[in-house]
């Protein structure tokens, strides 16, 4: 059976166990490396904010309570990060643009994966599909359904209301059907 | 890798698929090895400090009481009886004995 992350994390903080929060990064580093890839366009960029998360996550290890999932804390603190650099870069004169496609850090690729995609495009893929929304509602989409957290746990990690959540989620899903001209649920 | 529940909106399927698409593209990656190695790295910079400040404290605390702690040791080896101003080094001592565990306090992780 596997070891729940509650009870690796109780392992790293009461026992000081290294390893059991090794095993915490390797369950959630794709998930917060592609977290951090949907926010910042530079891949190198990104792991070095997921890398940042988890020594911060080490650090701060003491603070989950356990009331939520460790994934929406991670993801909490995942944001925060993110949050800190657009800070920072934002007092560059380049400010970072958030939510951008996937391309490899190129600036013309960025720009050609935001261009607006046509609506029948077969198979859009992410880059696209969240293109046509404005970034509040991509983050809720990337946080429901790319971390696959609850309506309740995003309220905690961005402090909005869930009604708030919920009716951004809905906002979004229909601008992509309208856009894309994909039908409702029968 | 996304957690679904057999959604019944086309819109639905359509997301997760391209969430598991796009989270497919970083699931080769792994950066557990870097994350590990930066913690074991900032865990012995962290103890190397620790241990130098315990250190210096102690070498402080005997400084400041090495001509008290003979007079102690003098007056116990004779068995003489100890002046008050004697006795106040006592708390000193055990402070000084106590500052490695008292600065590993400072941090829980050490």
């Amino acid at each position: 059976m596997e070891i729940s992350d509650e009870t690796l994390v109780r392992q790293a903080v009461t026992l000081k166990d290294v390893s059991a929060f090794e095993q915490l990064v390797h369950r959630h580093q794709v998930r917060m490396l592609h977290l951090q890839r949907r926010f910042v366009r530079d891949h190198a960029l990104a792991e070095d904010l997921a890398q940042e998360t988890f020594l911060r996550a080490w650090d701060k290890l003491d603070t989950f309570r356990g009331t939520g999932s460790f994934a929406a804390w991670l993801t909490r603190l995942g944001y925060n990060i993110f949050l800190q650099h657009r800070r920072k870069m934002s007092n560059a004169t380049k400010a970072e643009q958030p939510y951008p496609d996937d391309a490899e850090g190129d600036a013309n690729a960025t720009t050609e994966a935001m261009a607006t995609p046509g609506p029948h495009d077969e198979l859009p893929d992410l880059p696209k599909l969240l293109a046509v929304l404005p970034e509040a509602e991509q983050l809720v989409l990337v946080l429901s359904y790319g971390q696959g957290l609850s309506v309740t746990e995003i309220s905690d990690v961005l402090d909005v209301p869930s009604g708030t959540i919920k009716s951004q989620i809905h906002r979004a899903k229909e601008k992509i059907r309208a856009h894309f001209k994909i039908e409702a649920a029968a | 890798m996304t957690d679904h529940n057999k959604p019944s909106d086309p819109l639905d399927d359509l997301l997760y698929a391209a969430f598991d698409r796009d989270m497919a593209n970083v699931a080769s990656i792994d950066i557990s090895g870097q994350v590990m190695k930066s913690l074991q790295r900032r865990l012995r910079l962290r103890a190397a400090v620790l241990g130098l400040s315990a250190f210096l404290g102690l070498c402080l605390v005997v400084a400041f009481t090495l001509p008290g702690l003979n007079e102690l040791l003098g007056r116990l080896a004779s068995a003489q009886p100890l002046s008050p101003s004697l006795m106040a080094v006592l708390p000193v001592i055990v402070v000084g004995a106590l500052a490695p565990w008292l600065l590993t306090m400072v941090d829980d992780r050490i």
